[in-house]
């Protein structure tokens, strides 16, 4: 009989790459969802659907009876009670995996390592609120109940993904950057190109899953990032070589930035210290990432379908265009 | 923990390889050092150090030095060209030798760079002897194919990649430059916006590391040796300041702005357009632990100013670098 898998919401972006790598690795599996977004495997044999809400408790329950899943994936635990909630109810299951965030450490070390680098501390109250500056906190206490779990003998396991892009993503991110560069010739890049902030493609976040669910050790978090890094610039080069064009990356500092209205934060993907994961531990499990070319290949190829352009992370390109002509004028 | 009496180290008196030989000595071993006798013996007087002069390009005055010492381990801190590497390994076939290359070996490109996965320069048999900047890192890359050849004949010989060593007695004062720039000055002018990424290693956990492989590693294996926690030029210059107990503001500057006071980003000292950054796991996995840079950066910023350092020759001057200062400033309208 086939193992099943039960994925926590997630039909959108993440999850609906870690249907598919269940899918394609013998899983039976179960969306549980609320619904709220069309769900891309209707119609597809081996995925059913429960509905209900993950922060309903009697929902969870309700589906882990039903479905009484070999694998967990928690794709939308947002809150350190959600996993504690998760990790009592699928308490039997062989592997219950969390995706926390690489947002969880809570210094700036290069690079940023499971078990060395210290983690965000979560107060109570953020630990119950919904704001952007408590999701870091929020999910380090979620890798902290998965602990806490462990030791109480549940199979519970974390994985802090970095920065994921890839088909279906619909933070856009990624999406600004290709826009650029398939419509325009020459692009701003803030700073001296050499920016860095690590990256994990959306079907390496969901091998990785997989892998941990399977073959991890319970308590353990896993980073998953690319396993070579690209900076601002590569990949814009990337970018492009994906998309078989050519673009011209132009460097701006902040007096040239500024002279536009314009700050190197301003563009998306530009983080002011560089934000770097090792991927040894989750690599010694036997997990590789997809080279870098293909990934973008895939990645430019979904976006050409899509409706996406990324135009909510748009600096305004009459700005970018100011900055483009006084540097031409250089 | 395996136990080997007696080491014979190949060159470096001067700054790695006085480092080393503090760590071996501690470790309790006999010590001698190979040198030409250029420089001071820092270690003159030293009881279970002795030092002998020799050629280490003369292959009978490497033979002398093995027949008079019988050395368990060899340190060759000073293989420059791959003919010295093939004949050290094979004069000291007996020995654990490791060899002291460089991360310069690799082709740059990768983040981070990984000892079996990164390529590797080739070298061309007319790079071989020469003593160029440019084939530096092409010949350090064929001295480590010489370590495993060696070490597929037989002989226990290890390589070491470090990155940019940094440390007390630092002759080459490119971390230096930044110690005087920051003890002397409140705005120092940094190429880009200071994220340059440049892996470091602190030269007494690199003389640990050179312990640690000699004694655990394994014949034919090369390991990466950099601080495990790196960080951006600006953070260099955050904590060279907290050291000497002072503040310093970043000028960020563009290579166009460089460009226009004919400055290039190269007369930085440590810049880096790429990051360059290595993966430490493997030799992480032998037992080895690095030192946290805020403890060691003090100690190396107190002792290059104590010692007056103030940056390689060729680096930046401080008039042109005051000239793009108060040109920026302007611009800035302060």
């Amino acid at each position: 009989m086939a193992d099943t898998a039960l994925v926590i919401g997630g039909t959108r972006f993440i999850g609906r790459h870690v249907v598919e790598d269940l899918l394609d690795n013998g899983y039976e599996v179960t969306i549980f969802n609320r619904g709220n977004h069309e769900n891309p495997f209707s119609d597809v044999e081996g995925v059913d659907h429960v509905e209900g809400d993950r922060r309903n408790d009697t929902d969870l329950k309700a589906a882990a009876l039903s479905v009484t899943p070999d694998v967990v994936i928690d794709c939308v635990a947002y809150y350190p009670e959600d996993v504690r909630v998760a990790t009592d109810v699928f308490a039997d299951a062989d592997g219950y995996v969390y995706i926390s965030s690489g947002a969880a450490y809570g210094v700036e070390e290069i690079p940023k390592r499971e078990g060395e680098t210290e983690l965000c501390c979560c107060t109570d109250e953020q630990a119950t609120d919904d704001s952007h500056e408590s999701y870091g906190p929020r999910k380090a206490e979620g890798d902290r109940a998965i602990v806490a779990a462990a030791e109480d003998g549940v199979n519970a396991m974390s994985v802090r993904p970095c920065i994921v892009y890839g088909p279906h993503d619909y933070t856009e991110r990624l999406d600004y950057w290709i826009d650029r560069v398939l419509n325009h010739d020459r692009v701003v890049v803030p700073g001296d190109g050499q920016n860095l902030w690590h990256r994990a493609y959306a079907e390496d976040v969901a091998s990785a899953l997989r892998i941990v669910a399977e073959e991890g050790e319970p308590g353990e978090a896993y980073n998953v990032g690319d396993r070579r890094l690209v900076t601002m610039e590569e990949m814009v080069d990337l970018i492009a070589e994906a998309a078989d064009t050519d673009v011209e990356v132009v460097h701006a500092g902040e007096r040239e930035l500024a002279a536009a209205g314009l700050a190197a934060d301003d563009f998306i993907l530009y983080r002011e210290y560089p934000h770097v994961l090792d991927t040894n531990k989750l690599a010694a499990l036997g997990w590789e990432s997809t080279p870098l070319a293909e990934a973008m290949e895939r990645t430019v190829s979904e976006h050409r379908e899509s409706d996406r352009d990324g135009g909510e992370h748009d600096p305004g390109r009459e700005a970018e265009e100011r900055v483009l002509g006084v540097l031409d004028t250089l | 923990m395996p136990s080997y009496g007696t080491a014979l180290f190949v060159g470096g008196t001067r700054f790695i390889g006085r480092h080393t030989v503090e760590a071996f000595l501690e470790a309790g071993y006999d010590i001698t050092t190979v040198t030409r006798g250029e420089h001071t013996d820092p270690f003159a007087g030293r009881a279970g150090v002795t030092n002998r002069t020799g050629d280490r390009t003369v292959r009978n005055q490497l033979e002398a030095a093995r027949d008079a010492v019988e050395p368990d381990v060899v340190v060759d801190f000073v293989g420059l060209h791959p003919g010295e590497v093939r004949e050290a390994t094979d004069v000291f076939a007996d020995a654990r030798y490791v060899y002291v290359s460089s991360g310069s070996a690799y082709v740059p490109g990768d983040v981070p760079m990984r000892e079996d996965e990164t390529e590797l320069h080739p070298c061309e048999p007319e790079q071989e002897d020469d003593d160029d900047a440019e084939t530096y890192g092409p010949r350090k890359a064929e001295c480590d194919r010489a370590v495993f050849a060696a070490a597929e004949a037989g002989v226990e010989a290890m390589a070491v990649r470090p990155m940019l060593v940094q440390g007390p007695h630092d002759y080459t004062e490119r971390f230096g430059y930044w110690v005087n720039r920051v003890a002397e000055h409140d705005e120092v002018l940094v190429p880009g916006d200071g994220g340059s990424l440049l892996h470091r290693v602190y030269v007494e956990d690199l003389a640990r590391a050179l312990l640690l492989v000699a004694e655990e590693g394994k014949p034919g294996e090369a390991y990466n040796a950099a601080d495990r926690s790196a960080y951006s030029l600006d953070r260099s210059l955050e904590l060279i300041a907290d050291a000497l107990d002072t503040a310093v503001t970043p000028v960020h500057a563009s290579e166009r702005e460089l460009a226009a006071h004919d400055v290039e980003p190269s007369a930085f000292p440590l810049y880096t357009p790429e990051p360059r950054l290595v993966s430490t796991g493997k030799l992480a996995a032998l037992g080895w632990e690095s030192t946290p840079p805020v403890e060691y950066i003090a100690e190396t910023a107190r002792a290059h100013v104590d010692a007056g350092v103030t940056g390689p020759d060729e680096s930046l001057d401080r008039d042109t670098e005051e000239s793009v200062i108060t040109a920026l400033r302007a611009e800035d309208g302060e």
